[in-house]
C-alpha cells in the first residue's frame, strides 16, 4: 500500500517538477482540434487543439501546489488549535473546543464560494480559502489525542519536575503527535485537492492556472461532454482519483503506525 | 444538549456577522459589493438609488441592527440581478434540492450501515478488502465527474433514465404515475449523491464493528451460541448507532453541498443551479443567502440527529455515562 502510494506520488511529483521533459508538446502548442486518442496525441486534443496529455502534465504542478500548500497551512492551524484546546485548562480549552465545533458545522462549499466570489479566485486566494476552512477536522483529532496524552504518567512527571506548560506542549506532547499529524496531513492534501476541483468545476478556479479540476470544467463547459470527448473529461478525473488514492495509502501507513504507538484507538473521538 | 444549542447558535451568528462584514470590510466600493454590480454598468442615478436602498451611508451599528432585524423577519436581502427578494428566490428552489438531498441522506445511511456491518464482521477477509477498496476508489472520484459518468452511461448510452430535470415534459395527470415519473427522474442524481457519500460512513461503521467484535460482550454472546449476524444486528448495532447517527448528521452538510454541485449536471432547477447563476453574475446577496440557508439546514440536521441520539441511546437518556 505504502509502496503504491509513494510510486504514484513520485510519478506525479516528477511531472510537477519537470513538465517540459515529460510532456510531448508545449502547454499551449496548437494542433488540429477535437482529435481522438491516436499515436501522436495519446489522449487526443481539445477544442483549441491543445494536446490533452501535455496539458495534464503541465496541470500537475498547479494542482499539487494548491493541495500541498493549503494542507500545510491548514495543518499548522489545526495542530496549534487542537493542541491548545486539548491542553489548556478549563474554560480556555472549552472555548477553543467550541470554536472547533462551530467551524465543523459551517458548510464548507457554500462558504468557500462566497469568500471566493468576494476576494477573487487567484491561486493565492484559493489556497488561503481552502486552508482556512479545512483545519477543523485536524484540530478535532489532535485535541482528542492531546487530551489522552495529558493523562499519561510521563506528562505528570514533567509537571512534577516543574517544567513549564508551554515546554510540555511543544517539546513533549507535540513530538508524540507526529504520526497522527502526518496521517492527517495526507488526508488533508487529498481533501484540499478535491475541494479545489469542485470549486473549479463551479467556475471558481484561477483562470490563469490550469488545474485538473479546471480541465474537467472546461471539458464540460466547452462541449466535450455533449460531443462525447470522454478522454478529455475522464483523464483529469482519473488523475485526481489516482492522486487521492495515493495520499490515502500513505496516510493509512501513518495511521497504522499511530495505532501501534497508542494502542487501538476509537475511529471517532 | 445545552452546549450543542449554544454552538449551533454561535455558528449561525458567525455566518450572519461574516455575511454582514464581508462586503463592508473588504477594499472596494461597498455599495457595488452589496448589490453585486459592476462599476461600468451602474449610472450615477442608479448608484444613488442603491446607496439609499442598502443604507450604506448610515453608521455601521445602525446598519447591523437593521440587517439583523431583517434576517429575523425572514428578509435575506434583495437580488438586483433577478429583481426579486432573495428569500423568495431561494424558497422556490429549496424543495427541488431537498428532494434529492433527503432521499440521498437516508439511502446512503442505510447502505453504509448494511455494508459496514457486513464487512466489519469479516474484517481482514477477501470480501471486506474488496468492498473497502471499492469504496475508497469511489470516494476518490470527484462527485461531479461521477454524476457526468452516470449520466452518460445510464441516460445517453443505455437510455434507462431521463437525462435531466425532475419531471417529464408532459407530467402524467394521475397521482400515482406522476409520483413514479418523479422517482424515475430522481434516480440518477440521488444515486450520484449516495455513491459519493457512502464511503466515509461505511469506513466508520466497518472499523467500529470490527473493533466491537473484539469486545467481551461479543465473546459471551458467541459462547451462548448466537450467530454472527444475530450478534451484529442485535448486540453491536445498538452500541454503534450513536456515533453513526452523529456522523449522518455531519454528513448532511456534505450531501447538501454535493447536491448544489450536481444540480447543474442534471439540469434540476434547485438551489444549486441558482447558485451557479449567482456565481456567473457575481450576485453577492444571493450567494450569501444560499450560504445562510445551507448553514441553517446543516445546523438543524445536526440538532435533529442529536435529539435522535438521545431518544435512541439509553445511556445518554438516563445520564449514566454522560460522555465527557
Amino acid at each position: 500500500m505504502l509502496f503504491f502510494g509513494l510510486v504514484v506520488l513520485a510519478g506525479f511529483g516528477l511531472c510537477a517538477l519537470f513538465p517540459q521533459a515529460i510532456a510531448p508538446y508545449g502547454a499551449k502548442a496548437m494542433h488540429a482540434a477535437w482529435l481522438g486518442p491516436c499515436a501522436e496525441h495519446w489522449l487526443g486534443t481539445n477544442d483549441l487543439g491543445y494536446d490533452i496529455f501535455s496539458e495534464l502534465i503541465y496541470a500537475t504542478r498547479s494542482t499539487l501546489l494548491i493541495g500541498v500548500v493549503s494542507a500545510v497551512v491548514s495543518l499548522f492551524i489545526g495542530t496549534a488549535v487542537g493542541l491548545a484546546a486539548g491542553y489548556l485548562p478549563a474554560w480556555k480549552g472549552e472555548l477553543l473546543n467550541g470554536l472547533i465545533q462551530i467551524f465543523l458545522l459551517i458548510p464548507m462549499l457554500p462558504m468557500a464560494i462566497v469568500i471566493a466570489a468576494f476576494v477573487g479566485t487567484q491561486t493565492l486566494q484559493i489556497v488561503l480559502i481552502i486552508a482556512l476552512l479545512g483545519w477543523c477536522a485536524t484540530a478535532r483529532t489532535v485535541r482528542v489525542r492531546t487530551m489522552q496524552l495529558k493523562q499519561t504518567p510521563f506528562v505528570e512527571c514533567l509537571l512534577i519536575l516543574g517544567i513549564s506548560k508551554t515546554q510540555i506542549m511543544l517539546r513533549h506532547i507535540l513530538p508524540n503527535l507526529k504520526e497522527l499529524v502526518l496521517s492527517r496531513y495526507m488526508m488533508t492534501v487529498a481533501r484540499c485537492i478535491m475541494l479545489e476541483a469542485t470549486l473549479s468545476f463551479l467556475g471558481m478556479g484561477d483562470p490563469t492556472a490550469v488545474t485538473w479540476g479546471r480541465m474537467i470544467y472546461l471539458a464540460y463547459r466547452r462541449g466535450g461532454f455533449t460531443r462525447g470527448a470522454y478522454h478529455w473529461l475522464i483523464s483529469p478525473g482519473l488523475c485526481i482519483a489516482l492522486l487521492i488514492i495515493a495520499f490515502y495509502c500513505i496516510s493509512q501507513y501513518f495511521a497504522q503506525k499511530q495505532s501501534q504507538v497508542s494502542g487501538s484507538q476509537s475511529y471517532l473521538d | 444538549m445545552k452546549k450543542k444549542l449554544l454552538i449551533s447558535f454561535f455558528c449561525l451568528l458567525f455566518i450572519l456577522v461574516f455575511n454582514f462584514a464581508l462586503p463592508r470590510l473588504l477594499p472596494g466600493d461597498t455599495v457595488l459589493m452589496l448589490v453585486g454590480m459592476d462599476e461600468d454598468v451602474v449610472s450615477e442615478n442608479e448608484y444613488a438609488y442603491y446607496v439609499e436602498k442598502t443604507g450604506a451611508d448610515r453608521p455601521l451599528a445602525e446598519q447591523f441592527a437593521s440587517y439583523l432585524r431583517g434576517i429575523l423577519q425572514g428578509d435575506l436581502g434583495y437580488s438586483y440581478h433577478h429583481n426579486a427578494p432573495v428569500e423568495q428566490l431561494i424558497a422556490q428552489r429549496v424543495p427541488a434540492t431537498l428532494q434529492i438531498a433527503l432521499p440521498a441522506v437516508l439511502l446512503s445511511a442505510l447502505l453504509a450501515l448494511v455494508l459496514g456491518c457486513y464487512a466489519g464482521m469479516r474484517k481482514g477477509s477477501g470480501m471486506e478488502r474488496m468492498i473497502s477498496t471499492l469504496q475508497i476508489t469511489v470516494d476518490a472520484i470527484p462527485g461531479f465527474l461521477l454524476g457526468l459518468l452516470l449520466l452518460s452511461l445510464f441516460a445517453f448510452h443505455l437510455g434507462w433514465f431521463p437525462s435531466g430535470a425532475l419531471n417529464s415534459i408532459v407530467v402524467p395527470a394521475a397521482t400515482l404515475p406522476a409520483w413514479g415519473d418523479r422517482i424515475w427522474h430522481l434516480c440518477l442524481p440521488v444515486l450520484t449523491l449516495v455513491l459519493g457519500s457512502v464511503p466515509a460512513k461505511y469506513l466508520l461503521v466497518c472499523n467500529t464493528v470490527a473493533q466491537q467484535m473484539q469486545e467481551k460482550y461479543v465473546l459471551y454472546a458467541r459462547s451462548r451460541g448466537l450467530s454472527d449476524s444475530y450478534i451484529v444486528w442485535h448486540h453491536i448495532l445498538p452500541n454503534i448507532c450513536q456515533p453513526f447517527i452523529a456522523m449522518v448528521g455531519m454528513n448532511m452538510g456534505f450531501i447538501f453541498s454535493g447536491s448544489l454541485v450536481i444540480e447543474t449536471i442534471f439540469s434540476i432547477r434547485g438551489l444549486g443551479s441558482l447558485l451557479d447563476q449567482a456565481i456567473r453574475s457575481r450576485d453577492y446577496p444571493l450567494l450569501q443567502g444560499c450560504l445562510l440557508v445551507s448553514a441553517v439546514v446543516v445546523v438543524v440536521a445536526n440538532l435533529l440527529t442529536d435529539v435522535l441520539c438521545v431518544a435512541l441511546d439509553p445511556k445518554v437518556r438516563c445520564r449514566i455515562h454522560e460522555a465527557e
